[in-house]
């Protein structure tokens, strides 16, 4: 079950490179496989395609949690959102994205610190209220 | 859906500016139109706080309560509330059944034919040939309005609701223990805790924020112990010290062994016996403490070992971590112990544990059963919404309690009939029999919820009994069936009170107006009293009216919130009851002196147990007793049914949110490799699971964490529906259903 996953997640993109293949239409970001998720869920595929996201993510207060992939990424297919903004963050951590400190204004909001995935961050913790 | 994050730049740009200004962030509120309201997850029992973001009369997302229990915390089903709003499947409009079909029709006229039905049926028949099975979701005031109607007006008992099927053994454990049924302590137990003993609770997935907070205190506390007892490893088994799996039904067993080794090792508190405790067995309080050490005798470790398929070190390690002397212990546990027909049984056994080491009424120490739904307590357990109760804390069969809620809701002595009415599965086989030819069901789903399904929905079918669902989404797999639909506003839609797990009472206000013609239920149920007569049981113009007259009821009981005025809930982020006056600050631990304001200044000791007639919290002596089903030659498996972190109860609403629905599509079996092999099944098979009552098909999955012999389904899956297997023996007190347990075969349908 899992080869042929793995298969059809592979060829879009095989697909594509072959040489003499039709102009290439734009790709979606992510694979549509909602239809294979009633018995494998993101973690448990990309503990093969992404397995140091998933080890990162497992090993996170969001993994503990159970802050599963799609509450940052959405869903799949053209719902799928790669870089997640800062503000997302902001539905559960308020607290922390009103603090008065200047990495909301900066580039990649509160990933500038935060490792997108383990979510360690370095350095003093500028959140103190 | 989120800010996009160009507003997001514009939002921090701003911020930066107003915070140079010494201006509060917030005030964005009032920018471009937005604002915030102050409210509750509409889900579990957890209640986590929120606030509702409104733009343009329609609710774009929600953002945690940093001010609540939760600290802004939210699942993700809370995170991705906005999208049932407006989700496809909203009812829209009133719907009546003709020539077979559900067609539009006007309020009035719906309204008309539910007021002519319901008056019919019990000029015919009787009071008792109409019933209302409500809800633990239902809002306080919506709750006490169908319970007043009902039992004041129509003068039937027969209201009931679907806590029925979920806390009804918690109720019977604190009632039969303490006196009074609700917890004691509160969540900031957990962050006091040294060691957390979990029982039947898969607390990662059914109430994630209390999980984090497990965790978090795991993560922070001093040499903390997380035990967990669970025939599966579910994810909350990740933080446990020690996982005591075990087959399905045999933790009597092991909970006796671990009270077993308490006393053999000196682990217990002598003196807090002596003082507080009293020893019962049966029904009668008429035991001694040398009566429950013989008692225990025979649950040695190794005994329950052999029962259970536990290890008998593990029991032993387990009791001796939780009854270890100076250190502090909570116990949580959920539907694992209250779905049984052994459930009272069950509660008692935990809340034993706790009396024998005196680890209870302090800081860290505490039995706290969790609730599953968001205001089965505050609605339905608090306001006596069941078929033998009155609100807060009185009984149908007490002729005193009887009197005293005829003086307080004005009606002539004797209008409170003085017989329990049906609870839920008797109410259902009363419908199937034909003698209940009427009934109301507000914000629950029982054709798909109610255990040994196929035989309830036959019934429902057959068209026995004129049904009557008001439902905020059609189809559901009730409304489906209705003789009429009332499309009920929906969450924010509507204003009232919940109360959730720890005693906490908070008030969700109404963020944005009803969609279509949909009318909030308590606005509902006012106009069908008013059809039927009744409308000066039900005088108010809305639910603060409403819960001022809850305010006088609770005044003198064991709940007293007498204090927690309307306007204080619209300024808190939730209040715990007792809270008998205004200044009041609320009570975190019952039963101790100094917090509890029902305790007298002058108790003798830091505890009073004054549930009880002779203030003496009870151990109960309770043996291992079997499920109502076990696995033979037939139905070689265990079935186990729960929830899953993706969706709540019947999916009727987070099917509706796309991430959700993609996250956990449809209900899969899970098995142990060792069950799937020899079967020759495997991952993404579709197979036929049945058991003595009915069938359904799953795919397949092989899972680790399955317990080898006993197999899980969740119940969130409209199309494959678990309870078509599940069983309808219900404990003999609490008539709670035995979800939880239940013998199946499994055989192979089509390869994947």
């Amino acid at each position: 079950m899992r080869t042929l996953l793995l298969a059809s997640l592979l060829a879009p993109a095989l697909a594509a490179a072959a040489p003499g293949a039709p102009a290439r239409a734009k790709a979606p970001r992510h694979p549509d496989v909602a239809a294979q998720l009633a018995v494998q869920d993101c973690a448990e595929c990309h503990a093969t395609r992404t397995p140091a996201v998933v080890r990162a993510w497992e090993g996170s207060p969001h993994g503990t949690a159970l802050v599963k992939c799609v509450v940052c990424h959405g869903s799949t297919g053209k719902d799928f959102t790669r870089s997640v903004a800062g503000a997302r963050c902001a539905g559960c951590h308020a607290a922390e994205a009103a603090s008065p400190t200047p990495v909301r204004a900066g580039p990649g909001g509160c990933f500038a610190c935060h490792e997108p995935h383990a979510l360690t961050a370095e350095g003093e913790n500028p959140h103190s209220r | 859906m989120p800010l996009t994050r160009r507003d997001f730049l514009k939002a921090s740009a701003a911020a930066s500016a107003l915070a140079g200004l010494g201006l509060p962030v917030d005030a964005l509120a009032a920018e471009g139109g937005e604002r915030w309201v102050k409210s509750v997850c509409r889900y579990c029992g957890t209640g986590c706080g929120l606030y509702v973001g409104v733009r343009d009369g329609k609710v774009f997302a929600v953002k945690g309560d940093r001010d609540n229990h939760n600290r802004g915390l939210l699942c993700l089903k809370g995170f991705l509330l906005p999208q049932i709003m407006s989700a496809p499947d909203r009812c829209l409009h009133p719907l009546v059944r003709k020539g077979g079909k559900l067609v539009r029709a006007s309020w009035d006229e719906a309204m008309s034919l539910v007021a002519r039905r319901f008056r019919e049926a019990v000029e015919a028949h009787g009071p008792n040939a109409v019933g209302f099975y409500g809800s633990g979701q239902g809002l306080t005031e919506e709750t006490y309005a169908a319970n007043k109607l009902f039992k004041a007006g129509l003068r039937t008992n027969n209201v009931e609701g679907n806590p029925r099927l979920c806390m009804a053994s918690a109720v019977g454990g604190y009632l039969s223990t303490f006196g009074k049924d609700e917890p004691i302590g509160c969540y900031e137990d957990i962050d006091h805790a040294d060691v957390m003993l979990l029982v039947g609770s898969n607390a990662a997935e059914a109430h994630p924020i209390l999980f984090e907070r497990m965790a978090r205190r795991k993560q922070t506390g001093k040499d903390v112990k997380v035990i967990v007892l669970d025939p599966r490893r579910t994810p909350t088994a990740r933080i446990a010290d020690l996982h005591l799996a075990f087959t399905p039904g045999t933790d009597l067993a092991i909970l006796n062994a671990m009270a077993n080794v308490l006393v053999a090792e000196g682990l217990v508190d002598e003196a807090f016996l002596k003082a507080h405790v009293a020893f019962g067995e049966g029904k009668d309080v008429n035991r001694a403490w040398e009566d429950y050490r013989a008692f225990l005798a025979p649950y040695t470790p190794v005994r329950a070992a052999e029962l259970s398929g536990a290890r008998a070190e593990d029991i032993v390690t387990a009791a001796r971590w939780f009854g270890e002397k100076g250190r502090t212990a909570t116990s949580m546990w959920c539907m694992g112990l209250n779905q049984r027909t052994r459930g009272v049984w069950a509660n008692n056994l935990v809340h034993n544990l706790h009396l024998l080491t005196g680890k209870i009424g302090l800081p860290g120490s505490t039995p706290l059963s969790l609730t599953g739904q968001p205001n089965a307590c505050g609605g339905v357990r608090d306001g006596g919404a069941l078929s033998h109760l009155l609100p807060y804390g009185r009984l149908i069969a007490n002729e005193k309690h009887r009197a005293e809620m005829e003086r307080l809701w004005n009606v002539p002595p004797g209008t409170i009939q003085p017989e329990n009415g049906k609870p839920t599965i008797d109410l259902f086989q009363a419908l199937e029999a034909g003698d209940l030819k009427a009934l109301y069901v507000m914000t629950t789903n029982p054709a798909q919820s109610l255990p040994n399904l196929d035989r309830y929905r036959k019934a429902l079918e057959a068209r026995k009994a004129f049904l009557v669902v008001t439902e905020a989404f059609h189809p559901t797999r009730t409304s489906e069936l209705a003789d009429v639909v009332l499309p009920a506003a929906l969450w924010a839609e509507k204003e009232g009170v919940y109360g959730c797990t720890e005693r906490r009472y908070q008030l969700l206000e109404q963020a944005v107006r009803p969609a279509g013609e949909a009318r909030p239920d308590f606005a509902i149920l006012c106009d069908l009293a008013a059809r039927l007569g009744h409308g000066k049981l039900l005088p108010w113009k809305g639910p603060a009216e409403a819960w001022d007259e809850l305010l006088t009821l609770s005044k003198g009981t064991a709940y007293d919130f007498t204090g927690m005025t309307r306007a204080r809930l619209a300024a808190s982020h939730g209040l715990l009851w007792p809270l008998p006056a205004e200044g009041h600050p609320g009570t975190k631990r019952r039963f101790v002196k100094g917090e509890d304001p029902l305790v007298p200044a002058d108790a003798p000791d830091r505890i009073r147990f004054y549930g009880r007639p002779d203030a003496r919290a009870v151990i109960w002596l309770r043996p291992q007793q079997p499920p109502a089903e076990v696995t033979d030659a037939a139905y070689p498996l265990y079935l186990t049914t729960g929830r899953v972190i993706e969706h709540w109860h019947t999916g009727t609403m987070t099917r509706n949110c796309k991430e959700l629905r993609h996250a956990n599509a449809e209900s899969v079996v899970e098995l142990h490799p060792d069950d799937g092999k020899p079967l020759g099944i495997r991952t993404g098979d579709e197979v036929r699971v049945s058991s003595r009552r009915g069938a359904e098909t799953f795919q397949a999955k092989l899972v680790d964490g399955a317990r080898p012999g006993t197999v899980f389904v969740h119940m969130h899956d409209p199309q494959r529906m678990c309870n078509r297997l599940t069983i309808d023996a219900v404990d003999p007190v609490s008539k709670q259903p035995e979800f939880k347990i239940c013998a199946v075969k499994i055989e192979p349908v089509r390869k994947a």
